[in-house]
């Protein structure tokens, strides 16, 4: 309290010493005693220690001891620089790892969406089972009847995402939009930074307004305020611009720019308006009623949705509606990933406690004496135990400090490198919740790390010299064997991964993505189909006329392509879904380089008027014609379609997406049909990436109204879409790659104490007769039995964690022996070569020396 | 801050200081002593060690205030004498002591 009135040392001594003089005189007046003064200073009893009471009184002893404990840890710390820079390396790395993986999951899934309330926002999808459709859309007519009859919700909102071209002259560009009503702000909470959002009145007149994205204005205005007002050509029609909504707000889509009234858009009146019930174009978002739990809303939903069923037979409706929480929507794929990145790191971050752990015992077992001698000189137990931790934390937070340093490099490779598609892994970032964290992460660290060995130090008595009993050697076996567990976890689950996406990288595609470019064409809405079908033909003609240009060729979808709703074989009854449909023109199955297996290819008599001819994959035929001759049969999507005759059967092709089983596809010649955006594909001579410029110059001069472009290669398109496995893959690998090094660290650290420690054992031993060879084999087969039985105990722990994380694997078992019996021989091998050396020294020892010495 | 074994006594120490120098007047630590020595027909033996770290934290409470001044032996001491503060805390202290010693009583002559 030293706040309170000070009093000095010297006024307490004054105050004795008058204490003393006045009993002094009293035994004096009381006579007989030859030297009062002396028995005065018996009568008082211990002065010093009255002195010390008062010292301890005044002052704030624990702050006091603090500062002699920190001046002492630096102290012992820089006498041992390799040990504190051990330590201090370990903790940075492992804290460091889950500062930075708690950065990411905080900013992708634990932050709230930025809408008001966003806990209570939901979005209402259609379930069909029968129809394998899972998170399907609505229509508006089964829309309204949701809203009208439910009571879970306080409002619901539709809306559909849609593009458009913006621009007026030259190269229009393509760009996401939204169409929705006025009450979808006020359901997701949202303002406008700048100017407003339309009302309802305005939505019912259908003007044509738009609410810009930040981006977008930013972009097209520059961020003046007077893009309020101004004009914005879409798809050629003219907007006003009437509000800008904030950065942080990109809903439904990262790159939606503009958001407009439902009833704006030319689809309004010639589709939507009188719709029928079956045709579910529409997403639906609501607010769920405060105190509503998501089971009940489901409930109520799904008893609304059979009931319309029922109502309406001749439609088709779904069955069931789900109901999924916003969140989920956006960063549900992302859950599991995420939380076993960050599992990963933790458990690499308890392989680094037991290193420290193990480091700081065999120091303290070190240190036995001096702490021996500290005792004696009468410090207290609670007082050594707080030097230890002191020494302790001051590892740690020289560890925490370097952890952070190295979590703000690792975020910053993640947001460089990571998968683009991870919603708001950009908005990482090291911020004073992860200093929190990563505070909080280092202290507990340093306690746990120190508390085994300070517990084990402080047990020691003065004297005692059984430096190897038996309790120190269970401890850190223990310690070797939970490390080596905690190692193996890690390698199999890395290992698991590894191996499935090597099997990735060796599905067979169908076709040859390499020398491929890819185009994604769009023409503008103005073409008639003839119009559309010969600017396609002209193009691959202008690109085949190019130097390092073997052929090219154009399809709907090169790279994605969804099944059609139904699907009827002459004969058969109509079945869900159908075959994958998409037109071609051009050399394609040449230029994607799949074979074509029977039959023909189209030609130019294959045109409208003539008879409607089909192309097939294999998948098709063995799923409608197995064992039969596909050619010459025929099928149809609807019943109001004409029948497509079948004329050849190509090989399949993998374009749904590499993970995903090849579905049977359709190909139907563009003349035959109609589209106005293609991927247009060629194949190179060359390496692709240099002629990439030439094919983009000679198409784009072919109709400068074209929408602007990008050309990529087939090989980029495809890693694209395995990045979120590369990325968990490679971190996981990381971390199972320090783990074991660390693994190795610690078991390197412990047997070399051992033998140090056996020195005289292992003396004594040779001197009766054993041979050298035999020691180094003594010290080798304790070093590995404890590092099998930690594997083995690990690959229990594996073969439970690995169904955890089944769902993130690919053709490859939860229990694959390739994966877990790797690992196992992976680290059974770290600990031999970690052991070697270790017992390579017992094997020099020379006992004559060693015994001399006693 | 670290605290005296038996807290029950340092109370009554606390209790008996006041009451001293609130009958008192200014006294000094051997002063102190003595008195509650004799007053107490030697019953009670204040000890030093306990005494002076007590007389200094109930001055770090402002109930007693402290001054140095000359005995009439010609001798310099530290004079204690009580404050208003310290006034109210005898009042309360004597309160209690009497409750417990009440109590106690009461126990003890239960038949």
């Amino acid at each position: 309290m030293f706040w309170k009135k000070r009093r000095s040392p010297e006024d307490l001594r004054e105050e004795i010493a008058s204490h003393l003089a006045h009993q002094a005189d009293d035994i004096r007046d009381r006579g007989k005693c030859p030297d009062p003064q002396a028995a005065a200073r018996r009568a008082f009893g211990n002065i010093t220690a009255l002195e010390e009471a008062s010292y301890e009184h005044r002052h704030w002893m624990w702050l006091d001891h603090l500062r002699l404990d920190f001046r002492q840890a630096v102290r012992q710390l820089k006498k041992r620089p390799g040990f504190s820079v051990m330590v201090v390396l370990i903790l940075a790395l492992g804290v460091g790892a889950n500062s930075a993986i708690f950065s990411v999951i905080r900013a992708v899934l634990l932050r709230s969406l930025p809408y008001k309330d966003s806990g209570r926002l939901a979005m209402v999808f259609t379930d069909d089972p029968a129809r394998e459709l899972h998170e399907g859309r609505t229509s508006l007519l089964n829309f309204a009847d949701w809203k009208n009859q439910n009571r879970s919700f306080e409002d619901m909102t539709v809306f559909t995402p849609q593009t458009f071209l913006l621009g007026t002259e030259g190269s229009p560009e393509r760009m996401r939009s939204a169409r929705v009503p006025a009450n979808f702000w006020p359901v997701l909470g949202v303002r406008p930074i700048l100017g407003r959002v339309f009302t309802s009145d305005e939505e019912k007149r259908g003007e044509r307004l738009v609410v810009l994205s930040y981006g977008l204005w930013q972009r097209q205005f520059a961020g003046l305020r007077e893009a309020i007002g101004a004009n914005l050509v879409m798809d050629g029609r003219n907007y006003r611009v009437i509000g800008v909504m904030p950065p942080e707000f990109r809903f439904p889509f990262t790159d939606t720019r503009v958001w407009e009234p439902i009833t704006a858009h030319p689809y309004w009146a010639t589709r939507d308006v009188n719709a029928p019930r079956s045709n579910a174009g529409w997403l639906v978002l609501g607010r769920l009623k405060p105190g509503v739990s998501w089971t009940q809303a489901r409930e109520d939903l799904n008893a609304i949705t059979s009931r319309l069923k029922d109502e309406y037979p001749a439609n088709e409706l779904p069955e069931h509606a789900i109901i999924v929480p916003l969140k989920l929507v956006s960063t549900g794929q992302y859950q599991l990933s995420l939380w076993l990145l960050f599992g990963s790191v933790v458990v690499m971050l308890l392989i680094g406690c037991v290193n420290v752990a193990g480091l700081l015992l065999a120091r303290g077992i070190a240190r036995e004496r001096e702490f021996a001698l500290r005792e004696a000189l009468g410090a207290k137990r609670t007082r050594i135990v707080a030097q230890l931790v002191t020494e302790t934390l001051v590892l740690a937070s020289c560890g925490g400090l370097l952890a952070l340093l190295l979590a703000a490099g690792i975020t910053q490779a993640i947001k460089v490198y990571g998968p683009a598609d991870i919603p708001r892994l950009s908005e990482t970032q090291i911020d004073w919740q992860v200093v929190l964290f990563t505070t909080g992460v280092t202290i507990c660290t340093a306690l746990f790390a120190s508390l085994w060995p300070v517990f084990y130090s402080t047990r020691r008595q003065l004297g005692s010299r059984h430096f190897t009993s038996g309790s120190t050697h269970r401890t850190r076996n223990f310690l070797v064997i939970g490390q080596f567990a905690l190692a193996l976890l890690l390698t199999t689950t890395a290992g698991l991964l590894i191996h499935s996406f090597l099997r990735l990288r060796a599905t067979e595609l169908g076709f040859r993505p390499d020398h491929l470019l890819v185009m994604r064409i769009d023409l503008h809405v103005g073409k008639t189909i003839e119009q559309q079908a010969s600017y396609f033909e002209r193009a691959i003609e202008r690109a085949e006329s190019l130097p390092g240009v073997r052929s090219a060729a154009a399809i709907s979808g090169f790279l994605r392509t969804d099944p059609e709703d139904s699907v009827e074989i002459e004969g058969h009854s109509l079945q869900h879904p159908g075959p994958c449909e998409d037109l071609i023109t051009g050399h394609y199955f040449q230029t994607a380089g799949v074979p074509l297996l029977r039959g023909r290819t189209f030609s130019s008599h294959d045109r409208r008027g003539s008879l409607p001819v089909a192309l097939v994959n294999e998948a098709m035929v063995r799923a409608y014609w197995p064992n039969e001759d596909p050619i010459g049969k025929r099928f149809r999507f609807k019943a109001s379609d004409p029948w497509l005759t079948v004329v050849g059967v190509a090989g399949n092709m993998r374009r749904q997406g590499i993970e995903r089983p090849i579905a049977p596809q359709v190909f139907l010649p563009h003349r035959q049909g109609e589209d106005n955006m293609m991927d247009v594909i060629v194949r190179t001579t060359g390496n692709p990436a240099k002629v990439t410029a030439l094919v983009r110059g000679a198409i784009q001069t072919l109709d400068k109204t074209v929408a602007k472009f990008k050309v990529s290669t087939v090989d980029e398109e495809l890693a694209q879409q395995t990045s979120q496995r590369r990325f968990d893959t490679f971190l996981v690998g990381s971390f199972a790659f320090a783990a074991l090094f660390l693994s190795a660290i610690g078991i390197y650290g412990i047997s070399h104490q051992l033998v140090v420690q056996r020195t005289k054992e292992i003396a004594v031993r040779m001197a009766l007769g054993a041979r050298p060879k035999a020691v180094q084999v003594l010290v080798l087969r304790q070093g590995l039995a404890l590092a099998l039985f930690g594997a083995l105990l690990g690959l229990t722990a594996a073969l439970f964690v690995a169904r955890f994380v089944s769902k993130l694997l690919f053709e490859v078992a939860p229990g694959d022996p390739i994966a877990l019996g790797g690992s196992v021989l992976l680290l059974l091998a770290i600990a031999g070569i970690a052991c070697w050396m270790p017992s390579v020294r017992a094997a020099r020892i020379d006992p004559m020396r060693v015994l001399r010495h006693e | 801050m670290p605290k005296s074994p038996n807290d029950k006594l340092q109370g009554t120490l606390t209790l008996l200081v006041l009451k001293t120098l609130n009958t008192r007047g200014p006294l000094h630590g051997y002063g102190l002593c003595e008195h509650i020595r004799s007053v107490s027909d030697e019953l009670l033996q204040v000890e030093e060690g306990s005494l002076y770290p007590a007389l200094h934290r109930m001055e770090q409470d402002h109930w007693i205030s402290s001054k140095w001044e000359i005995t009439n032996k010609g001798r310099q001491a530290k004079f204690y004498s009580i404050t208003a503060k310290g006034k109210k805390q005898l009042a309360e202290e004597n309160e209690s002591w009497a409750r417990l010693t009440r109590g106690v009583m009461r126990v003890l002559t239960y038949s």
